[in-house]
């Protein structure tokens, strides 16, 4: 299953080498979770990240689909 | 007298504003929670372009660090001991004399936002806290006025336009604060000033487009990173179905059933401790009483600042006071019991 992780911000250095800019495409076991994609490339999770699927806030439980782009960047609290 | 409204020629030659966009922001009240960094940066883009009435709240002084990056402040402020809201009002004053501004020396907090907010047409979130959002976003969702956040820190800041029943809200972004320590600061990461402008500017720009009902409003979120050039725009997600906020309508942080009175500063060695109820303090009194046990700096209407075992402390007239060198709240609430008394 082909999947996009898109990494952020201070994320960024979370990405293997082969990313392109700040995507990095991969194929992904069928059945796992986002936030689990997120742990196994050490991302916080919320609530410190947001944390999108194809651009909407997913449930905590979400199962990643074929096609899923998964972004993550760190809360921004400052200003 | 009526106001020469030749000033905002630019901007009412653009046809997306034209005249008729510019009687609407004339005739606009803007509240702006917040004057530090991005907040300077609102209240300046929004007197100029003439929004009719401008109300700025900030609880805090300002140092010599904030120089880097709040457009509004001078030397001359610093050196004068102002609040933040008073020096806003005097430089957007003499910006704009046409528009009524008002500066409003306050914590923002649960208990007052809804009357700061009243009558708004719409708020922006010129904060450093995730708290002060939180509040905010219950007390804009529950009186259906629009609001935007804007958050810079390090590189990277976003923006994100929140109107009540169209887009997703704070909490449907995320649900909850971040824990203390997890996120990046100013204090921990730094902040670039040029940021702090393009992502107050991308706000300030969506309050115009908001306000004169024209062009394309930014309705998820606009992610910059102004180090790597990364620019992302999430599309609206909408309200989420389990959102507690503006879904459900349970307002945790108004209500206060959710956060403290007690909260560290982002990108200061400083915690902030109020007293919600106290009244108003005598300031020149409690100087003179401080003045024989620590080292009084600065003293007039609006605050008292004194020095004492390595922590200063500013005292405001709403007994709120802000305490530097720790950012342990325990350690602060102990020395505001020591030294102001609860």
């Amino acid at each position: 299953m082909k999947v996009s992780i898109k990494l952020v911000a201070t994320y960024r250095k979370h990405l293997p080498p082969s990313a392109k800019g700040n995507v990095y495409e991969m194929e992904a076991p069928a059945g796992i979770q986002a936030a689990e994609l997120l742990t196994q490339f050490n991302v916080p999770l919320a609530p410190t990240s947001v944390v999108l699927v194809n651009g909407r806030t997913p449930e905590q439980d979400y199962v990643l689909q074929e096609g899923d782009v998964l972004c993550a960047f760190p809360a921004v609290g400052g200003g | 007298m009526k106001p020469d409204l030749s000033r905002y020629l630019r901007q009412t030659i653009f046809p997306g504003i034209g005249e008729e966009g510019q009687q609407k922001l004339l005739a606009a009240r803007v509240v702006i929670i917040g004057c530090g960094a991005t907040g300077t940066v609102i209240a300046n883009h929004l007197a100029r372009t003439g929004v009719g009435r401008l109300t700025i709240v900030d609880r805090d002084f300002i140092e010599l660090n904030n120089l880097q990056r709040q457009l509004l402040f001078d030397e001359q402020d610093l050196a004068d001991n102002l609040p933040k809201a008073i020096a806003a009002e005097r430089k957007l004053r003499a910006i704009n004399s046409d528009i009524e501004v008002r500066g409003v020396v306050s914590d923002v907090n649960a208990e007052n936002i809804e009357d700061l907010i009243e009558g708004a047409t719409l708020v922006m979130d010129g904060s450093d806290n995730f708290e002060t959002r939180y509040i905010l976003n219950d007390a804009c969702l529950k009186h259906n006025i629009p609001w935007i956040y804007t958050g810079a820190v390090s590189t990277y800041g976003m923006s994100q336009t929140i109107i009540p029943g169209q887009t997703a809200c704070l909490r449907c972004l995320m649900r909850d604060i971040p824990p203390p320590g997890t996120t990046a600061t100013c204090d921990t990461a730094g902040v670039v000033g040029p940021l702090v402008g393009a992502m107050a500017g991308i706000s300030a720009a969506e309050a115009i487009k908001l306000i004169v009902g024209q062009g394309d409003l930014n309705r998820g979120i606009i992610h910059f990173d102004v180090w790597y050039n990364s620019f992302e725009q999430f599309a609206n997600s909408g309200p989420q179905p389990d959102c507690p906020a503006c879904r459900q309508r349970n307002f945790e942080f108004l209500n206060q059933e959710k956060g403290g009175q007690t909260v560290s500063l982002c990108g200061r060695d400083a915690v902030q401790i109020r007293q919600p109820g106290a009244g108003k303090l005598s300031l020149a009194q409690l100087g003179d009483r401080l003045s024989e046990i620590s080292d009084v700096t600065a003293c007039n209407d609006y605050l008292l600042r004194f020095t004492v075992d390595n922590y200063e402390i500013t005292l405001f007239a709403d007994a709120r006071a802000i305490i530097k060198g720790t950012q342990d709240e325990s350690v602060a609430r102990g020395l505001y019991a020591k030294y102001v008394g609860t």
